[in-house]
């Protein structure tokens, strides 16, 4: 990544795998042989102040790489270095020290908020949770975090069920950045909401990361949601990370066939243009995670794919400056006209 | 990667939020709303007040009882032909016992231990049980197999048995009853918190404690407890009656609380060989147990049905 050679990563994830039981037996599955592998060897970093978007379709493991990383579940294998200490090696007290630094957002406005708990307790808890200041300074900060985000700071006593989808969203919001870190996994924190709030949902993010320089790792399934946000975007499948590049590279110059796939779904906001528009259309579902496809784990939808595709693991290589691919056939478009059957 | 069209989501999400504002306005409000549908439910408003009536004549019963009816215990033995075996009248309401005493006094009396078997032992009961059924649903793995396969060693044994096995080894008294009665109750409790707490756990605001660096104790403490506290609550009621239950039966049994002390279960003991002459006798104990474990079994029903999310617009 030559433009950022002069900066040292914030976070660093190197040959990150998680693997999970595929099934459970008297032992709550911890000798299981079968396993399914959500995550696999995925390595890429964030710089500070920098967005960082990773797309890719439901169950393809993108979830769980945002919560490998904040060590909600632990990696199977592999390092994930935050301001150079490996997380995984992390002790109780270590991990509280880093997750001051480090924070979450949900894509559920409605599970990640506790029923019980008022929006003053909510949004103050990791300031409780980390002793900052006393009651009367912790209660300041969450009237000015509300205003920040856009909400009534005189509604701090209320509970969650008094608000909207997207002002829920902004209550969230508001608490990951109560601590100010450094970086935030915003786990689609808008695909639950509505199209109208999802913009503003994201400007707000825009807003804060330039007013407080956070970085953000952003999971979405959405490359549209994603453009509008990233800095660099990654995209994975089936637990793989198939692209790595700069957003505007990435949109107008694809170089792996998935990757290629996915933009040519995303709608165009003009109707002559849409209806001359050849879509990829991938045969079948994603292979299962449990037995995932031998060599290049996307060769049996792949519409280029040769013999060497389901024998060799492509190699992870620099196509362009700062513009990483996994396949064997990586070039600009890959899927050329002909390929495509309509 | 094709969405559904902005009408249909946005559809889809007010219906979502009219129908999440719903659940909500419950689960917020959820004591003050559980208080007003228990209110409507006639069954359990009886039972609440038969519960406080016994309660405040069980607490009051030295400020009145024995002025009125005699000592619950002691016996004048040079009275006995007359006072003995005497059936209801206006002077003694539920008759006399062998000994002369009056039983209505005797089963004031009785309601205090019964009372505070039911509270004290549930109380034990209660708090091993949300200990280990924490411990097993929180931590899972080796502590869930260990816990729950020991509450299941513990429920294979009949139940009365094993409470009056325990008395022979700790030896009669009121509190080895209620270390006995205490200990064995944990195991349904314990099993009740942890499907509580396995539900309540997968919601996203745990992790979200957890991603923000709380501790264990903090998340099961804030946040799992009280949102799966309504099971226990339900469960430790109806718990209290089964208690006042065992402990009848114990004494009945002539273990536990030692005589001259009145207990309902020693009472329908004491009565058993005049069933045909002095049918009172058992009969008046045992209404006061009936009564007392109904009414806490019902207002248990009243408060699974007020607290139940299901049930709202019921």
């Amino acid at each position: 990544m030559a433009q950022s050679t002069d900066r040292t990563p914030l976070l660093k994830v190197e040959h990150l795998s998680k693997e999970f039981p595929a099934e459970s037996g008297v032992f709550g599955g911890r000798f299981a042989k079968r396993v399914v592998s959500a995550v696999n060897d995925v390595s890429f970093e964030i710089y500070p102040g920098e967005t960082f978007g990773l797309v890719g379709e439901s169950g393809c493991g993108k979830s769980t790489t945002g919560r490998t990383i904040m060590r909600l579940t632990n990696p199977t294998s592999g390092k994930v270095f935050f301001e150079g200490r490996d997380v995984a090696a992390m002790n109780k007290k270590e991990l509280k020290a880093m997750r001051r630094n480090m924070q979450f957002i949900f894509q559920d406005p409605y599970a990640s908020l506790n029923p019980r708990m008022t929006i003053g307790e909510i949004v103050s808890e990791p300031m409780t949770i980390h002793g900052v200041g006393t009651k009367e300074e912790r209660m300041r900060r969450v009237r000015e975090l509300l205003d920040v985000v856009g909400l009534n700071p005189e509604h701090i006593n209320r509970y969650p069920h008094e608000f909207s989808g997207g002002q829920r969203q902004r209550i969230g919001i508001a608490r990951a950045f109560a601590l100010r870190p450094k970086l935030i996994i915003c786990d689609e924190p808008v695909s639950a909401l509505d199209v109208s709030i999802q913009a503003q949902v994201l400007n707000l993010l825009k807003d804060l990361q330039d007013q407080f320089g956070t970085a953000y790792l952003f999971i979405a399934h959405d490359l549209s949601v994603v453009q509008h946000i990233s800095d660099r975007v990654a995209v994975m499948y089936l637990g793989k990370m198939v692209e790595v590049s700069d957003w505007r590279t990435l949109y107008t110059e694809p170089h792996h066939p998935y990757t290629q796939s996915l933009l040519s779904a995303v709608p165009v906001p003009d109707p002559d243009i849409q209806k001359t528009r050849k879509r990829i259309i991938l045969a079948g579902d994603p292979p299962s995670p449990i037995d995932p496809p031998s060599g290049c784990r996307f060769h049996t939808r792949c519409p280029i794919a040769q013999e060497i595709c389901s024998k060799e693991q492509p190699e992870w290589k620099e196509v362009a400056d700062g513009h990483y691919c996994a396949c064997h056939f990586a070039q600009k478009f890959p899927i050329k006209e002909s390929h495509i059957d309509l | 990667m094709q969405e559904p069209s902005s009408t249909q989501r946005g559809g889809m999400a007010a219906k979502a939020e009219t129908k999440a504002k719903v659940s909500g306005a419950k689960s917020r409000t959820l004591w003050g709303d559980a208080f007003k549908r228990l209110r409507k439910n006639k069954l359990a408003v009886i039972a609440v007040v038969w519960i406080i009536f016994v309660i405040l004549v069980a607490v009051t019963a030295d400020l009145w009882a024995q002025q009125w009816l005699g000592s619950p215990t002691a016996s004048d033995t040079t009275q006995l032909a007359t006072t003995s075996l005497l059936p209801p009248s206006p002077e003694h309401p539920f008759g006399t016992d062998l000994n002369g005493r009056d039983i209505l006094v005797r089963v004031i009396y009785g309601a205090r231990v019964s009372l505070t078997v039911g509270v004290v032992a549930t109380s034990i009961s209660t708090v091993i049980g949300l200990v280990m059924g924490a411990l097993a649903a929180f931590y899972g793995g080796i502590w869930d197999t260990i816990i729950m396969r020991l509450a299941d060693v513990f429920l294979a044994f009949p139940y009365v048995l094993f409470v009056v096995a325990m008395i022979a080894a700790l030896g009669n008294g009121l509190m080895n009853v209620f270390i006995a009665i205490g200990i064995l109750g944990w195991p349904s409790i314990a099993r009740v918190f942890r499907s509580a707490i396995l539900t309540v756990k997968e919601n996203d605001y745990v992790d979200a404690a957890r991603a923000m660096g709380a501790s264990d104790f903090r998340i099961i403490v804030r946040h799992i407890f009280p949102n799966s506290v309504a099971s226990i609550v339900v469960y430790a009621t109806m718990n209290i009656g089964s208690a006042i239950l065992t402990e009848s039966s114990l004494s009945f049994l002539g273990l536990g609380v030692t005589p001259p002390t009145p207990t309902w279960g020693s009472m329908i003991q004491a009565g058993q060989s005049y069933l045909q002459t002095a049918p009172w006798m058992m009969i008046m104990p045992g209404l006061a147990i009936l009564t007392t474990v109904l009414a806490f079994t019902l207002l248990g029903d009243g408060l699974r049905d007020a607290l139940d999310v299901k049930m709202k617009d019921a």
